[in-house]
């Protein structure tokens, strides 16, 4: 029984960090909470619906092409619109955030309706079991997606002209600028890496649970504390943050209840907040 | 000649004209009505939404409602609560002062209705609602609200003695529900009875409103080794149970829901997984009974069906029943006094709606059952009462389907 | 000095005069603007002056308002003592919690704050004495409708205005000095002697205690509360664009913005019943580009008002 808890923790850990890479990455670059960020993991959740249902696409197929088409949402919200507030202070941009959600998540609800949509593949259920364990299939291609996506991102980050330059925005933007980065464009594929990787969480989203236009709010919480677990600044931080809120979770509705999950997650998010600002893998000031 | 024959056809038609016109003005029964457009409970509320205004369509085609001798017709007023209590209170306040609707039909969920119902004692305005089913809006003795869902506590007595009287009787049976009013009374009433009826309840658990994860939930049954599970809960969190069931390959004999099965959506979004799963609900489109406002139940499915594109299920029905019990009413108390009409309301008696006869309780709740209902071939059935279906029990496993 | 005076008059003036020409849904309406006058403007104090971003004041809402319930159903209470108690116990709440999270900085204080307001409402959700998540019902009041509605507005109006005095007064005093200090640079002022610790958490406490009395009066209003409502996290963001709406760290901006904002709302929902909320998406984008300073700013700026004014803060905040 304890393996079985620790697997469905796992599995549901690899979700939580991808969900919660995207917006660790603006937030680290930008200096952006990005409120609408469960808004993009909706979007994306309802691409695969639609290539799916549409064109009877496999979601893990078309998660490139949601991908893409978020990628392109992402930069041009930022380039004509977040990006005139970028300067001003903190709660200005957490506004605004806001304001794109209330817009996103209100425009799915009038042309999708508030029904409950799922993607229905045909390996759905299926499963294997070892040591007396059940491991769904689905949710194992969703972890095994969930690590290639951050291992893909490290390398992007560390090993790329692209990624030298995001990384050196975010250090000291005056001084990328007198190298020759064009700053302005950097923030838009930032923050479009950053809304692809979010709908890229979605799809995978998409196979394991049903959506619906409001689902984005309750995502944008946890990726949260997932981000502030891991820890900013660090490719590896939600994928730590996400494995280790899944864990905690699931022994800890495991012992508790189901009804303590939320208890716990935030809990666990101030506590960090209060005794290690920086996360578990954040360097010190 | 001429002129004068064209005079006098211009004067009746001015007649009926004006005479039309006044009969539109003045003889008007408001109905108010602020319920979910957007937000969290926008799906359901618009169920409601649909079915309010089709059974005050069809009062206003059967010629509206007699009172003292002269037609009324009903006129539905509406507004978006936002699925917010705050704004559902203080909009039932602008219906009943700015816009002076007669009566109040009510929204959707018991945490809307209750805020609202309050407002609605206030004025001492009756409001009858189909959408909400705790006890809590009941046992405050607020004497003008109404409800046409029932008891939320005898919502798995159908089920469980369903379960009796199968061959070999199951024994360990486990109970899982949300943690909103509704589903709590649900819940607990359902151990109650499984307790009396002599099962072993190995497993109860409260879980969060619009959780989305039930592995730990679904794992403790499995080892708990129960052989029924009943839930408790919405729809969304209805589709999870099941996929993640299938997921963890847990496959008892009976697998039943309250919100859910009934639905369009959920039927959709599961496809065959949906099917053998068991339902519960105050109605089925395979009742039959005499309506007032239609012939008969299957009459009222048939033309819903026709004019919005989807099979109305018990939200439907209860709504519809909402508005036929307003007309018999105000019919009854002849009159439009808010008062007198709430007592009619009170002592509506065997009233013959598509949703059944309605007699309601010393509290407003209607005296209801429920019946169980299982999914065959993607259709809901209803299986118990026996009303022609045979239920399929024990389900066969997820992968022998 | 002469503005102020002008605002105090203004608000004593309407404030009284609506009740006396309006029907009960607009008394109720204005019930509930001015109790999101007295959430802006408790934001102001600790968002605003001290220059800290809370992102969960909706708790102190919440825990007034579940405060009161218990009080008045389980303890017995009357409304007042029970509305003043609450009103304190949110207090102490915000100056004791205010100790370990205060000392974050920005968007960590943000998240921290977001953090506390749903663990609190995870907390109402899962105890004994708050009856969990299925909501409490308050006692209702003994008196007719009409005077009941009075009842409310009239007390909401008086918690608003003794903030508003209060906070009159603790702007021109040492302590309303060390908040802003705090804002404009946190080391100089501790290099000047102020015990910026402490100041911040009683910044945070008067949030709390009006923020809490408010809760209160709404709760026994409503008559019925859940945790989610009351705890609601959109409910953080109206009082934050309301005060940045009106403008922010200015004595009357956020009342001017939770009468607009409301307004505006209002009167977009009664005519599109569904695409409002699409609009008002649309409205605060808008004002966060076009007038990030809100309101008041306008109104000071008014002579070099033009185009340009607008624009400029799209100058100044691009990269």
């Amino acid at each position: 029984m304890l393996t079985q808890i620790l697997i469905n923790g796992i599995l549901k850990g690899g979700l939580y960090a991808l969900m919660a890479m995207g917006m660790s990455l603006i937030w680290g670059v930008m200096n952006i909470i990005n409120i609408a960020h469960g808004s993009f993991i909706m979007l994306g959740a309802y691409t695969t619906y639609w290539f799916f249902t549409l064109y009877g696409m496999d979601p893990f197929v078309s998660i490139l092409l949601s991908m893409v088409l978020i990628f392109f949402l992402g930069f041009f919200i930022q380039k004509y619109i977040i990006n005139f507030v970028i300067g001003a202070s903190l709660f200005i941009t957490l506004l605004l955030a806001f304001g794109i959600e209330i817009l996103i998540n209100n425009l799915a609800l009038l042309f999708w309706t508030a029904d409950v949509k799922s993607v229905q593949v045909t390996y759905g259920g299926a499963n294997t079991e070892i040591l007396g364990a059940v491991i769904p299939t689905v949710r194992l291609l969703a972890f095994l997606l969930a690590i290639a996506v951050s291992v893909i991102l490290f390398i992007i980050m560390n090993k790329t002209w692209l990624g030298r330059a995001i990384r050196s925005t975010a250090q000291d933007l005056e001084a990328a600028r007198l190298n020759g980065v064009n700053v302005g464009n950097i923030y838009s594929i930032t923050f479009g890496i950053g809304t692809a990787v979010a709908a890229a969480a979605g799809t995978l989203w998409a196979v394991i649970f049903p959506i619906s236009p409001t689902m984005g709010g309750h995502l944008t919480l946890k990726s949260f504390v997932v981000t502030i677990i891991g820890g900013l600044g660090t490719m590896m931080g939600p994928l730590v943050g996400g494995l280790s809120l899944g864990i905690v979770e699931s022994l800890g509705t495991n012992w508790f209840g189901s009804t303590f999950e939320n208890l716990i997650s935030f809990t666990i998010l101030v506590l960090v907040l209060i005794f290690k600002p920086n996360g578990i893998l954040g360097k010190k000031e | 000649m001429f002129s004068r024959k064209l005079l006098l056809m211009l004067t009746s038609f001015l007649l009926v004209f004006a005479f039309s016109f006044s009969a539109y003005a003045e003889n008007v029964i408001k109905l108010g009505c602020a319920i979910s457009f957007t937000g969290s409970k926008s799906r359901t509320g618009k169920l409601y939404v649909d079915s309010y205004k089709f059974a005050v369509d069809k009062v206003n085609e059967m010629g509206g409602v007699n009172v003292n001798g002269k037609n009324y017709k009903f006129e539905l007023v509406f507004y978006d609560d936002k699925s917010d209590p705050t704004e559902s209170a203080r909009l039932v306040e602008k219906l009943i002062t700015v816009d002076k609707v007669d009566f109040l039909l009510g929204p959707y969920s018991s945490g809307i209705t209750i805020p609202s119902s309050i407002v609605a004692r206030r004025y001492r305005i009756p409001m009858i609602e189909g959408g909400g089913a705790s006890s809590k809006i009941f046992d405050k003795g607020n004497k003008y609200i109404f409800g046409t869902l029932p008891r939320a506590g005898d919502y798995f007595r159908s089920t469980l003695e369903f379960l009796t009287k199968q061959d070999p009787r199951p024994e360990k049976i486990a109970i899982l529900y949300a943690d909103d009013k509704f589903d709590v009374s649900v819940g607990e009433g359902a151990k109650a009875i499984a307790e009396e009826m002599g099962f072993e309840v190995v497993e109860f658990e409260k879980y969060s409103e619009g959780a989305s994860d039930f592995t730990s939930a679904i794992t403790k049954a499995k080892k708990a080794g129960a052989e029924a599970t009943l839930v408790a809960g919405h729809t969304e969190e209805a589709i999870n149970f099941i996929q993640q069931s299938k997921e963890l390959n847990y496959s008892p004999n009976l697998l039943a829901l309250t919100v859910g099965p009934s639905e369009a959506d959920f039927r959709k979004a599961l496809g065959k997984d949906a099917n053998y799963i068991y339902g519960v609900a105050s109605w089925s489109a395979e009742m039959n009974f005499e309506g007032t406002l239609f012939e008969d139940t299957q009459a009222f499915v048939k033309q819903f069906t026709d004019k919005f594109g989807y099979d109305p299920d018990y939200h439907n029905a209860s709504g519809v029943a909402d508005v036929a019990i307003y007309k018999d009413a105000v019919e009854r108390a002849n009159s439009l006094d808010p008062q007198k009409v709430r007592d009619a309301v009170a002592a509506t008696s065997g009233l013959k709606t598509i949703y059944g006869p309605v007699d309601f309780m010393d509290n407003g709740q209607i005296i209801g059952s429920s019946v169980v209902l299982q999914i065959l071939d993607g259709k809901v059935r209803q299986v118990y009462p026996a009303s022609g279906y045979d239920a399929v029990y024990p389900m066969p496993e997820w992968d022998k389907r | 000095m002469k503005g102020t005076l002008f605002g105090f008059a203004l608000i004593i003036i309407i404030g009284i005069f609506v009740p006396f020409t309006a029907g009960n849904f607009t008394i109720r309406l204005a019930t509930d603007i001015v109790i999101f006058a007295i959430l802006a403007s408790s934001w102001n104090i600790i968002g605003g002056y001290t220059g800290y971003a809370s992102f969960g004041n909706i708790v102190f809402f919440g825990v007034g308002a579940y405060a009161t319930a218990v009080l008045m159903s389980k303890a017995g209470l009357g409304f007042y003592p029970a509305l003043i108690l609450s009103g304190l116990i949110a207090c102490v709440y915000g100056f004791a919690i205010g100790f370990p999270i205060l000392r974050l900085k920005g968007h960590y204080f943000a998240i921290a704050t977001l953090g506390l307001a749903e663990a609190t409402k995870a907390l109402v959700q899962n105890l004994g004495l708050t009856e969990g998540n299925s909501g409490m019902y308050l006692p209702m009041p003994e008196m007719g409708i009409d005077a009941s509605y009075m009842f409310f507005y009239f007390n909401a109006l008086g918690i608003l205005l003794i903030l508003l005095i209060v906070m009159y007064f603790i702007l021109n005093s040492k302590l309303g000095y060390g908040f802003v200090a705090i804002r404009e640079d946190e080391d100089a002022a501790d290099s000047l002697g102020i015990n910026t610790t402490i100041f911040k958490s009683i910044s945070f406490g008067l949030s709390g205690l009006f923020t809490g009395m408010a809760g209160s009066v709404y709760a026994y209003q409503q008559g019925f509360i859940k945790p989610e409502p009351v705890f609601i996290v959109t409910k953080t963001v109206k009082m934050i664009v309301m005060a940045v709406f009106g403008g922010v760290g200015s004595l009357f901006g956020p009342v001017i913005g939770a009468v607009s904002i409301e307004l505006i709302s209002n009167y977009l929902s009664e005519h599109f019943l569904v695409i409002h909320t699409i609009f008002f998406g649309s409205i605060i984008i808008l004002a966060v580009i076009f007038a990030p300073k809100g309101i008041m700013d306008i109104i000071t700026a008014r002579k070099k008002l033009g185009l340009s004014y607008f624009l400029e803060n799209i100058r100044k905040n691009r990269v």
